[in-house]
């Protein structure tokens, strides 16, 4: 039998094949256009810069992403160094400052040497001694472009405090010589007279409101104006190290700077 | 550069001399859209898909109930554009495809093992005669085995040669030769016992 037909179509026509070819041309497949889940592929394909945008705004979720959660671990960490300052003072007895007493240096404070504020102070002198690269280094980073919200400073006290913290840092700087007392010292200690006046005004003012952080900060603030007020007009080179060493001992100026700085700063 | 016609042919494009239009070969054809594919260009899958969709429609209609056919032509077509990447040489393109349509149809019956299907029979009983015949014949190709059933489809239904099924499914034009002679006796045996209508 001759298959040229079957093969190609050619040669002799087959009855068989042609009859078959005849019935089952009703299953022959019908051309029909691209069904959209095709086409919709060739679409997306094309539009390259579509795949470009859509990589784009990815990267740009997964940055914005990394940026929130860094601030926000920073405002937690900042945040735990201020809750730690605000309850530290808490712990310290409250001193009652009577009267300017008449002449002497007076004694220093054993008691407020010691207990949390003593550690507060010492967490804030470490503060600015940390490499940048550290956390807490970090945390005054953010503090810069954020100040810190200290709720129980007011702007007044702020002020205060910067002033005594402005005489303070004046004593330390102060010469010490065996011949006789620095003449800048008289200075020093009638202003210490003003800002004790003002302490007290503040501290009472405090007590009053039940703001008991500003009230403990003024408290350790007092001893030492009270000190460097009763100093006498020649004081001893002992009577005035003595003070810069309780000074640099309870890091009262650092303190100051610390609950001043912020509130000044927003005041501006 | 290259340019597709309507009609599907595949034309090389000169620009300094338009007239001088060569015809490749139907290999290179094939592998320059693939390529155009590839590329994102939706008219170069048009025309392969006008091309091979007949060899799909024979490859699927061997294996599955008739009215399943049309989608799941697309279905192959989709496969095509999602593994495109992973075909290598493309050259082979034509049997890369019959090979997708096959294990599409497997999964076909995979999934639909369980599920009653009404039966070319049964559905015939209610079409008229040339239908009815139509659907009888189609049985009888359905129970050859396999290599010949596959290119009886594509001659007698999809009206396909002998040499364009070998360049479309990649087989050689002796094999085809072979299983279309072997499977037209085995269909005339069939037939001629049970008999044309």
């Amino acid at each position: 039998m001759n298959d040229d037909y079957l093969w190609d179509a050619s040669g002799e026509p087959d009855p068989d094949v042609q009859r078959l070819e005849q019935v089952l041309g009703h299953y022959r497949y019908q051309p029909r256009p691209l069904s959209p889940a095709l086409t919709s592929r060739f679409t997306w394909q094309r539009r390259g810069w579509l795949r470009f945008a859509a990589a784009a705004a990815v990267i740009l979720m997964v940055l914005a992403g990394f940026w929130i959660f860094k601030v926000q671990q920073k405002r937690t960490v900042d945040q735990r160094d201020t809750t730690a300052t605000i309850n530290a003072p808490e712990d310290v007895p409250r001193k009652e400052i009577g009267p300017l007493a008449p002449s002497g240096p007076v004694a220093p404070d054993k008691s407020a040497e010691r207990g949390p504020l003593r550690k507060t102070y010492h967490r804030a002198a470490r503060r600015d001694q940390q490499p940048p690269d550290s956390a807490i280094g970090n945390s005054n980073l953010v503090a810069e472009r954020q100040p810190i919200m200290i709720p129980f400073i007011d702007l007044e006290t702020a002020r205060h405090l910067e002033q005594a913290q402005l005489m303070l840092r004046s004593f330390r700087n102060s010469r010490e010589s065996n011949a006789q007392t620095d003449p800048d010292l008289a200075y020093e200690k009638q202003q210490s007279k003003g800002l004790l006046y003002k302490n007290i005004v503040l501290r009472r003012d405090a007590e009053a409101k039940g703001n008991q952080p500003a009230e403990n900060l003024l408290s350790t603030l007092e001893p030492f104006l009270l000190d460097i007020a009763n100093l006498p007009d020649r004081p001893t080179t002992d009577e005035v190290r003595s003070i810069k060493e309780r000074m640099q001992k309870k890091e009262i100026v650092s303190a100051l700077q610390i609950y001043s700085a912020p509130v000044l700063s927003q005041s501006l | 550069m290259y340019k597709i016609d309507r009609d599907g042919l595949l034309l090389v494009a000169i620009q300094t001399q338009p007239a001088a239009r060569a015809r490749v070969t139907e290999t290179s054809k094939q592998a320059l859209l693939v390529k155009a594919v590839r590329r994102g260009e939706q008219e170069a899958f048009a025309t392969l898909y006008s091309l091979y969709a007949p060899m799909v429609h024979g490859i699927l209609l061997a294996r599955v109930p008739w009215s399943e056919v049309d989608d799941l032509v697309q279905d192959v077509f989709l496969v095509v554009l999602k593994k495109l990447d992973t075909l290598r040489d493309d050259d082979a393109f034509g049997g890369w495809l019959a090979m997708i349509a096959r294990n599409r149809a497997m999964d076909f019956h995979r999934r639909n093992r369980e599920t009653e299907e009404l039966s070319d029979e049964v559905a015939a009983h209610n079409t008229p005669d040339d239908r009815r015949e139509a659907a009888h014949v189609l049985e009888v190709i359905c129970g050859l085995p396999e290599a010949y059933r596959e290119t009886l489809v594509l001659r007698l239904v999809e009206g396909m040669s002998g040499p364009e099924i070998a360049e479309r499914t990649g087989l050689t034009p002796a094999s085809v030769r072979v299983n279309l002679h072997r499977g037209m006796k085995l269909l005339r045996n069939k037939l001629g016992m049970e008999g044309l209508a």
